[in-house]
């Protein structure tokens, strides 16, 4: 069985489950994971629609002709629409359904046009039954996720060759997204921080020249058959001062706390307040507090960035098949932002870390 | 996820342009007796708020508000760690960050206390943001301005024309350099060309290929190892600091294809050349392009980059603006085979030819 049909195979029962005779998912290229989930289609222009019957039957509808187009190539035994008036030709296609029971998600995502249309009686809320199928992987997903991890080990090594004093920021993204594309990965989500102490986060790159001493940061997070795998790693163009280093051993330390955590029945919370323990016991407690840093980590999967995050509040359960990233990424007061982080999948005894790059402060470019 | 260069260049951007770009869309909201303006962008939706701040979230959402008077403000769901970043790359009175950006541009109006506000794309709306700005803006009427904003952006101004034109010589450029690099396969293609497009300073590329029209004119993204055939065309759709653009081109390596495939482009921007604003766009390529299957025509003038206006298969009448930029995609059915080329052109005024992009 192929991985689409796999899922097709769980959401059927969870809509049996939860009486539900149609879902309608939304997606675009920001938030894809869910149109994924149902369609197959990694989408990237426009905004698009799956929509799922209780008779086997799936409708993606689309509202960019070149995606409707490249849909027709590239997902199989599905029903593909174009319609540059997608809401219109949604509204005819619901409301031939009648009054069937019919669920959207994700809600808070979706044209409030629609939302306000059907209202909550004809169009309930199916945001949390499809989240919990995106969480809990089957291992077909595992393995992709896997795959998706061995080719961001690569594409690190493509981006740390890279780096060079002299260079700018968006170069080394380029050397890394041309590898990508030329392997056949799709879409890669990666961010970067270049500098010293005066950098606090990552971000798109911004133009920056690299110089010697500066801290090159970026977590990179190529796709595979949709499932996104990601690293997190920092290097030194040229030698890495004392500073660095002592700083570097921290975030290595709290990273091994945080994976030494990840085990069935542990909560996200418990992973969190590992790896925030380690900072907190070299005094640096206040930076790992929201003024510093988003998360700690994060489900990983048909989406960059999903449930559960690793949160000290979070209480949501691992489980085995759930892959995550673990990453205390903070900034640092004495050298800048720093980040080190693998991704996982919680298995029956804890978990496996699914990336091979050496967790090393890298020293390029000397 | 958008990770190519995001930067302002005020040289190609300046601030006076933007400034002249909200002075014009207050004039618009004053005509309209609207109290307020707001429009909703994520990377996938971002164009009417880049036109008018430069911003573009690399990730999430956010909604720009500009009052008739007094400060614009740009909320973001982003932490606050991210505001120097979005300072760096925008022109706007004040930035809010945190996670619920419908409650942030509400709370942002709640001093002016609009009655009217208009709001592009308004059914498009994010269901979570549509609810919080209503929680939060109480009884004001919010009314749907697409065709407002859309009125605003039909006419091109300068620095439009010349991102648009830098873009088009920045995949333009990454198509030679990719196609001379020889290649056999077309992953190594589309790989080179991404390369190309990506140091030259683009913000995002996506690449689609036919990679042997023989089999199938249809454009995909290329996920496994697959050889290009004779014949194959390929496309870069880029993006350089908010203009966005498609290029597509067919290549022919046998000695015959070569030339048709040199012709067919040759007519194809002759074509193009000849749209004349005023007139219906449809009628116009087909009475110039030979054996024409199907054409898209896209513009940028709403929140969705490169939406279509019309299409050889859907086809309300449009007759372009002169000094509109629009993107036009055509597929030929000729003798040696399909033939697949998009660009994108300025409509001039007049009886002027049309330009296409990139001019050199």
């Amino acid at each position: 069985m192929g991985l689409s049909e796999e899922r097709r195979a769980r959401l059927d029962a969870a809509m049996d489950q939860a009486g539900l005779d149609a879902l309608l998912v939304y997606g675009n290229g920001w938030q894809c994971d869910y149109l994924r989930y149902l369609s197959d289609f990694g989408i990237l222009e426009g905004q698009g629609f799956a929509l799922v019957t209780r008779d086997g039957s799936v409708t993606l509808l689309l509202d960019s002709a070149v995606e409707a187009e490249r849909a027709e190539i590239e997902c199989t035994g599905i029903e593909i629409a174009w319609s540059p008036e997608i809401l219109a030709a949604l509204e005819e296609r619901l409301t031939r359904l009648g009054n069937r029971k019919l669920a959207l998600a994700p809600y808070r995502l979706a044209p409030q046009a629609l939302v306000e249309k059907f209202g909550a009686g004809k169009l309930g809320d199916g945001t949390g039954l499809i989240d919990r199928l995106l969480m809990h992987k089957s291992a077909g997903e595992v393995e992709a996720v896997r795959r998706a991890a061995r080719l961001a080990d690569e594409g690190y090594a493509i981006f740390r060759d890279s780096a060079k004093p002299g260079r700018f920021d968006y170069e080394m993204i380029a050397e890394a997204e041309a590898f990508f594309r030329s392997r056949g990965c799709p879409d890669n989500f990666q961010i970067i921080g270049c500098g010293g102490v005066e950098v606090r986060g990552m971000a798109p790159p911004q133009g920056k020249k690299m110089k010697k001493g500066d801290l090159v940061t970026t977590e990179l997070t190529p796709c595979v058959d949709g499932y996104y795998a990601q690293i997190c790693r920092t290097l030194v163009l040229g030698k890495p001062s004392e500073a660095q280093l002592e700083a570097f051993a921290v975030y290595r330390e709290a990273l091994e706390a945080g994976i030494a955590a990840v085990k069935p029945g542990a909560r996200a919370a418990d992973v969190a307040r590992a790896e925030n323990e380690v900072f907190r016991k070299y005094g640096l407690g206040e930076y790992v507090t929201s003024a510093y840093t988003r998360v700690r980590g994060h489900g990983i999967g048909l989406f960059v960035d999903t449930p559960p995050h690793i949160l000290e509040d979070v209480e949501i359960e691992l489980v085995p098949g759930m892959t995550i990233i673990v990453h205390p990424n903070t900034y640092h007061p004495e050298v800048g932002y720093l980040v080190l982080g693998d991704s996982v999948v919680v298995t029956d005894s804890g978990c496996e870390v699914l990336c091979q790059v050496p967790r090393e402060l890298f020293a390029v470019g000397r | 996820m958008r990770r190519g260069l995001m930067s302002w260049s005020k040289k190609e951007l300046p601030a006076t342009v933007l400034a002249a770009r909200v002075k014009l869309l207050r004039e618009a909201m004053q005509a309209a007796d609207l109290d307020a303006f707001i429009a909703h962008t994520n990377f996938t939706r971002p164009a009417t708020v880049a036109h008018f701040t430069v911003f573009t979230p690399y990730w999430t959402d956010g909604l720009l508000v500009v009052p008739r008077d007094g400060p614009t403000t740009l909320a973001v769901a982003l932490s606050n760690r991210m505001k120097n970043w979005i300072e760096s790359t925008t022109q706007v009175d004040s930035i809010l960050c945190g996670p619920r950006p419908g409650q942030m541009a509400a709370g942002a109006l709640k001093t002016a206390a609009p009655k009217r506000i208009g709001i592009v794309e308004l059914d498009q709306l994010p269901a979570g943001i549509a609810k919080d700005l209503k929680e939060g803006l109480g009884r004001a009427s919010l009314i749907d301005v697409t065709v407002l904003a859309q009125a605003l952006r039909e006419k091109a101004d300068k620095a439009e024309i010349g991102l648009a034109q830098h873009a088009a010589a920045l995949a333009s450029d990454a198509l030679d350099a990719g196609l001379s690099a020889g290649e056999e396969e077309a992953g190594a293609l589309l790989g080179e060309i991404e390369r190309q497009a990506r140091l030259g300073g683009a913000e995002e590329i996506y690449l689609a290929a036919a990679p042997d029209l023989a089999e199938d004119w249809r454009m995909s993204r290329i996920t496994s190892a697959t050889p290009l055939g004779t014949r194959f065309a390929v496309r870069a759709t880029l993006a350089y600091k908010g203009a966005w653009i498609r290029l597509a081109r067919t290549i022919d390596r046998s000695a015959s294809g070569w030339e048709s495939a040199g012709a067919a482009a040759t007519q194809f921007h002759q074509a193009l050349a000849a749209l004349r604003a005023g007139h219906e766009i449809g009628e116009s390529l087909a009475g110039s392009l030979k054996g024409l299957q199907d054409w898209t025509a896209e513009s940028s003038t709403g929140n969705q980059p490169l939406k279509v206006l019309a299409a050889a298969k859907w086809r309300p009448y449009v007759e372009p603006e002169a000094q509109a930029l629009l993107v036009v995609t055509a597929r030929l059915d000729l003798k040696q085979g399909p033939w697949i080329g998009a660009a994108p052109m300025l409509v001039s005024e007049g009886k002027a030819p049309g330009k296409v992009l990139p001019a050199r």
